[in-house]
This record gives structure tokens, sequence and C-alpha cells, in this order.
């Protein structure tokens, strides 16, 4: 889009107020605008090449938000880089799936409701969208889209406009709903600076306790197992991955994801049944392991947007109840819930002391994974040797058959000596046009013919061995 | 957290309440076990859940009433005490489980339902169960002793056993006669359940998620 130039150009022009003389440098690079100007003008541009009243694509905005810089203050800058790089990530994902209008959805959803209820839903949500725009807190954000949640639950369930909707469609409805409003104001509530403080403060607490392992905490994993650690490994991936979604019904898929994932893990490492006993324990081991980003923004967000029903009961909601008690555990965590004394606690806090792990015993990762290489090049080898002496026991069994088959076939022809008579071929002397039947009835028949030996070959047959040419037509 | 009103098409005309049902008490009492035994047992069909074990649900018939529980497992190790709030907020029912081989579970027991008097839903339906009771043994908890603790604190009370399914799907069935089953619950602050009847006749079909 911008052309591969411009750092040369900035420093020179950039002397220039801005076109729109709101005191703020321009450049040339925005044609002369100051960032803020030049976003508010494209936008503007987009509006009018598109013909629609489609939200802006979040990745432009994602961009110039990056290069604003001159606005910024250093410390409000480095942490805008940080989301920026998070959210930057989110957009490049999701794109395909940005570029579909979400209102295109609902309205799709709505398909089969009349026109005035689904027009009145459409522009309740277009003026909660636009509220949330306006730049109002991120409480009052949630509680107007809660109440827009509940108003339109009430509307499916009771107006007359959607009395041919069934129950999985309204679920639908709802669902394309929650989708649309937090899709097209994620960028304004997301991670509010109050919740990044806490992200960074848990951040911080997770990698002072680096030294927690699954033995200290009860988890029940065993990753000396091959299975346990792969799928210990997916479970990290699935909650690290929280972070990338946009909406509270695919963050909570996430969380139910990283929660299958601990479960099998479980069961790899243990024949004892599965239980909460041991299920907490390595959710919380880990979200310790994995540290995802933004996990108390993610935590807080589905707290605040995601649709009542969700949260009230479900599967999901039990397993997102799991990860705020493990959030919380890990942050009041002392040495008393780990009974342990305070002393050896604070030595392992202050990085002095490193408990001893059975499933750390080889210091490093890369170690343990050498070891479990070896051990499994160890079992190869002698699955391959077994399996040696198995093709070699099987070669001598084939020559031993060989030779104990060929000293039968001797023995049996020798004790039943074959002699073969000179055939009487009667077949040579069978004549083939037929002149041998009793008279027929239609002779000029050729048809027939093929059966018509048979029968004949059969009175004048014997039983004797007949080598001649003909015998595969006699059977 | 309010819980909205959901329906969903009902086997005929019975009232559909779903209730959430907490499980508490000292690790290894059996709690999974016990709940595994309702779930699965022959009782009813079995719906499995996604991932199963530690959250399961399971639908018991009263005479013109189903009652589906929705069942929440916590840990039991005492460290993990203070995030159990979180999991009983808005339950409905409740088991608190001992093993009568053990005298301090049954100790843990009573804290627990202390804790759950003081700190629950004030309508919270209390069921006090005390399993392995095929060891009896092994017994260091007397029934006597528990029975009048029960009766004490107006909590239902069976001992029961995973292992030979006695009394099992028994202590499910009372908590399901003793909950309240109207449509709004009695009293208000999310302790009562959530109707799943069907409230508007004319949607037709549709099918169970």
């Amino acid at each position: 889009m911008f052309s591969k130039k411009k750092p040369s150009k900035i420093h020179i022009e950039t002397v220039k107020m801005c076109k729109n003389k709101c005191g703020f440098y321009g450049n040339v690079q925005w044609q002369g605008y100051c960032s803020s100007c030049w976003r508010e003008y494209n936008r503007e541009n987009l509006k009018k090449t598109n013909h629609k009243t489609l939200p802006i694509p979040k990745q432009i905005v994602g961009i110039d938000e990056s290069s604003d810089v001159p606005k910024s203050s250093p410390k409000t800058e480095r942490k805008r880089r940080l989301k920026d790089v998070l959210k930057r990530k989110i957009d490049g994902k999701d794109s395909q799936e940005d570029r579909v209008n979400p209102y295109a959805q609902l309205t799709e959803s709505l398909g089969k409701s009349k026109k005035d209820g689904a027009l009145e839903i459409l522009k309740k949500t277009r003026n909660v969208v636009d509220k949330i725009k306006s730049g109002i807190t991120v409480e009052n954000s949630s509680d107007i889209v809660q109440e827009l949640y509940n108003s339109v639950a009430e509307k499916l369930e009771t107006e007359n406009a959607f009395i041919k909707l069934n129950m999985s469609e309204r679920r639908t409805i709802l669902d394309k709903l929650e989708k649309c409003v937090c899709q097209l104001t994620y960028s304004e509530v997301f991670s509010p600076p109050d919740d990044e403080q806490e992200d960074l403060t848990l951040q911080n607490r997770i990698r002072s306790l680096h030294w927690l392992n699954a033995q200290l905490l009860d988890a029940g994993i065993d990753e000396t197992k091959p299975a346990a650690s792969e799928a210990l490994d997916s479970a990290i991936h699935a909650i690290v991955d929280l972070n990338s979604k946009q909406t509270p019904s695919d963050k909570l898929e996430c969380i139910m994801l990283c929660s299958q994932h601990i479960m099998t893990a479980l069961k790899a490492s243990s024949d004892q049944p599965v239980s909460a006993d041991n299920f907490l324990p390595a959710l919380i081991f880990v979200v310790l392991r994995a540290n995802p980003p933004l996990l108390k923004s993610n935590e807080s967000y589905i707290m605040r947007f995601a649709s009542p029903e969700r949260l009230g009961s479900g599967e999901q909601a039990y397993y997102f109840t799991n990860l705020s008690g493990a959030l919380q555990f890990i942050a009041q965590l002392d040495a008393d819930s780990l009974s342990m004394p305070y002393e050896e606690f604070e030595r392992y806090m202050r990085g002095e002391a490193i408990p001893g792990d059975p499933g750390k015993v080889y210091g490093c990762e890369q170690l343990r994974l050498m070891k479990l290489n070896f051990t499994v090049l160890e079992e190869l080898l002698v699955g391959q040797k077994s399996l040696a002496n198995e093709v070699e026991m099987l070669q001598t069994d084939m020559i031993n058959f060989e030779q104990d088959f060929r000293r039968k076939l001797t023995e049996v022809i020798e004790k039943t000596p074959i002699s073969l008579k000179k055939p009487i071929a009667p077949d040579a002397e069978t004549p083939t046009d037929g002149s041998m039947l009793p008279s027929p009835l239609i002779p000029q028949s050729t048809g027939t013919l093929a059966s018509i030996p048979v029968t004949t070959c059969f009175t004048g047959s014997t039983f004797e061995i007949d080598n001649s040419d003909e015998t595969p037509s006699l059977l | 957290m309010a819980n909205r009103t959901a329906s969903r098409p009902a086997n005929g005309q019975n009232k559909i309440c779903q209730f959430k049902l907490v499980l508490l008490g000292e690790s290894a009492v059996g709690k999974s076990s016990l709940v595994l035994r309702f779930v699965k047992g022959q009782f009813h069909e079995f719906q499995e859940s996604t991932i199963g074990a530690a959250f399961l649900t399971q639908t018991v018939c009263l005479d013109d009433t189903t009652v589906k529980f929705e069942i929440w497992d916590t840990a039991g190790q005492e460290r993990y005490h203070s995030l159990a709030p979180m999991y009983y907020r808005g339950a409905q029912a409740a088991i608190v489980v001992y093993d009568i081989t053990n005298q301090d579970t049954f100790s843990r027991a009573k804290t627990w339902v202390k804790e759950l008097q003081r700190q629950a839903s004030p309508n919270i339906v209390i069921a006090l169960a005390g399993n392995k009771c095929d060891l009896s043994n092994k017994r260091m908890v007397e029934c006597e002793e528990a029975q009048a603790y029960a009766e004490e604190n107006s909590l239902l009370f069976m001992e029961t056993s995973a292992k030979t399914a006695m009394n099992v799907n028994d202590i499910f069935l009372a908590i399901a006669k003793k909950l309240p089953k109207n449509d709004g619950g009695s009293g208000g602050n999310g302790s009562s359940g959530v109707s799943l009847e069907r409230t508007d006749p004319s949607s037709g079909g549709g099918c169970c998620k």
C-alpha cells in the first residue's frame, strides 16, 4: 500500500503542520494530515467507496495506532505496542472472518422472524455498538451489553414476531448477537488499562513461581510418560490460544479444549479414575507452565461479555469456574497452601533453591527428551533383534518344510508308482459333425455342437487317467 | 447471576427442572466414584458430557417432573478449600461426602456443612453421605453419630457405597424430592432451579442439543 521509500521522506517533510489545522504535525505519507486526521479521512473514504456502512477493518486501525508515535507518552506507547503485537496476531488470523460483516451474520440468523422484529433487534445492536465505540467505560459497556442480551432473549420468548422460531434457532440468534457485538467492539473493550496492569502482575507472579512442579501441587501428571507429556503440551497450546479468539464463545471453547487435553494427560499418567481432585491442580500447573498472555484480561472479558446463560450453568461454566479458581489460587498461593515451611517457600521464591522433582531428574527438558529417546531407541533395537531372530527362524522353517515336503513326496511316489496307460483317446475319433448322433431334429444347427460331443464322450469314456488335450472339455 | 429461563421441548407434558448440585468432601472419600455410579449405573440413559469425570449430568424422573442434575465436582484437598465458594455459588443442592472408615473426613464434612449453611444460598438442600459403607469392618464413624448430627442440622443423611451401589440412587432421589420445583423456586437470590418448561406450545420439534 505505502511506497518503500517513505522513511527518507518522513524526515524532510515532518516540519509541516497537519492540513486539518489540529495543531499536530502532518506527514506527507498521510497526505499532509496528522495520524489521527488521516485516520478520519481514511474512514470517510472507505465509507464512500464501500457504499455500505461496513465497520472499518480492524487491521487498518491497528496499524495506525502503532504508528501513532508523537502523541503517546513512552509508557503508554510501550504498553500499546505490547497489546498491538498480540492484537495484530489476532487480526491476521481472523481477517478472513472479519471481512464478513458481523451484522450480516446476525441478519441471516434472524431470517425466519418477521421483518419489524428483526429490524428492531438490529437497530438495538447497532445502538449498543455505537455507544461502546463512543468511548464509555468497560463496566458501562458490560452493563449495556448484558442488558441487550436480556432484552433480546426476552423479545425472542415473548414477542409475536419470533413465534415461528424453534428453540435452537433462538439459541443461534443469541449466539450470533453475542458474536456480532463482541467482534465489533473487541478492540474497544478488551483489556482496558486496569486489566492490563493485572495481567502484568499475574505474569510476574507466574514467573516467580516457575519452580512449582506437578508434584507439589498434587497434580498427578507424570511427565515421564510420553502420552501425558504430549497431552500436556496440547493443553498449554490451547490455553495460549485463548488470547487469539475474539468472542466469549470461542474463548470458552479454548478452555474446554485445554481441559480435555488435561483430562487426557491425567488418564495417561495413572490408572486411577480422573476427578476434580487432580483436575484443578493439573489446570493450575498448566497455567503456570503456559503463562498465557493477557490471561486476566481474557477472564474479565468473558465475565463481562459472555451471554448470561453461558456462565450460569453447563459444562463451559464449570470449566471456566475452574480456570477462575486456578487464577485465584495462583494469586493467593503461599507456603501454607503448599503445606511447606515458610522459610523453604521463601527460598524457592528468591530463587536460591529448586525443589526436587521426580519429573525433572534430568535437569532440563532436552536431557529428559534425550533420555526418553534413548529408551525408545533401546526398545526399538530390542524389537529389531527379536524381529531378525524371527525372520531367521521363519527361514529355517521354510527350508525344513521344503525338504520335508520333498522327502515325503518321493516317499509317496516310491510307494505308489503310477503306471500310465496309453490313452484310448476317444476324442480323436469322435466325430464333431454330429453324424453319430441319433437323427437330429434340426440338422443344420451349429450352436448346440459344443454340448453334443460331451454326451457322446461320456458314453465312450473310461475312468483311466487321460493325458489327451481334450480332457478339460470332459469336465 | 440470574439464570434465564430457557425452554426446551419436553418428552411429554412433564415439567423439567434443572438443578446445580455441588460435591464437597475431603479428597479420596469417593466423591467422583459416587457420582460415576449414579450417572453410569443402570438408571436412565447415561448422558455423556464432553469431557466427563469432573462435570456430569444425570436426569431422574419424579411423578410429574423430570429433574436434571448438573453435578459439579470440587477438589477436596485442604489447600483448595478457599476456592470452594466459586463452585457452590448458585448451587441448589450439595452432597457433602465423608468416608466412614476415617474420622477426619467426618470432621471435615462438618466444616463443609457449617460453611454451606453460612455462605451458600439459603435454600440449598444439603445431603450428608457416609461413603464406603461396604467396608463396615473398618468403620470409624458410627452411623448413629452421623444420623444425630444430620438431624440436628436438618440434612438428608444416608450411608452409601459407590462400590455396591447401595443408597447411591436413593440419595439423589431424596434430594430431587426435597428440591423446590415450582417455577420461581422459593425466594429469590439465584437459589431457584432453572425451569426448562416449554413456554411456547407452538414451537414444535427441534432436537435436544
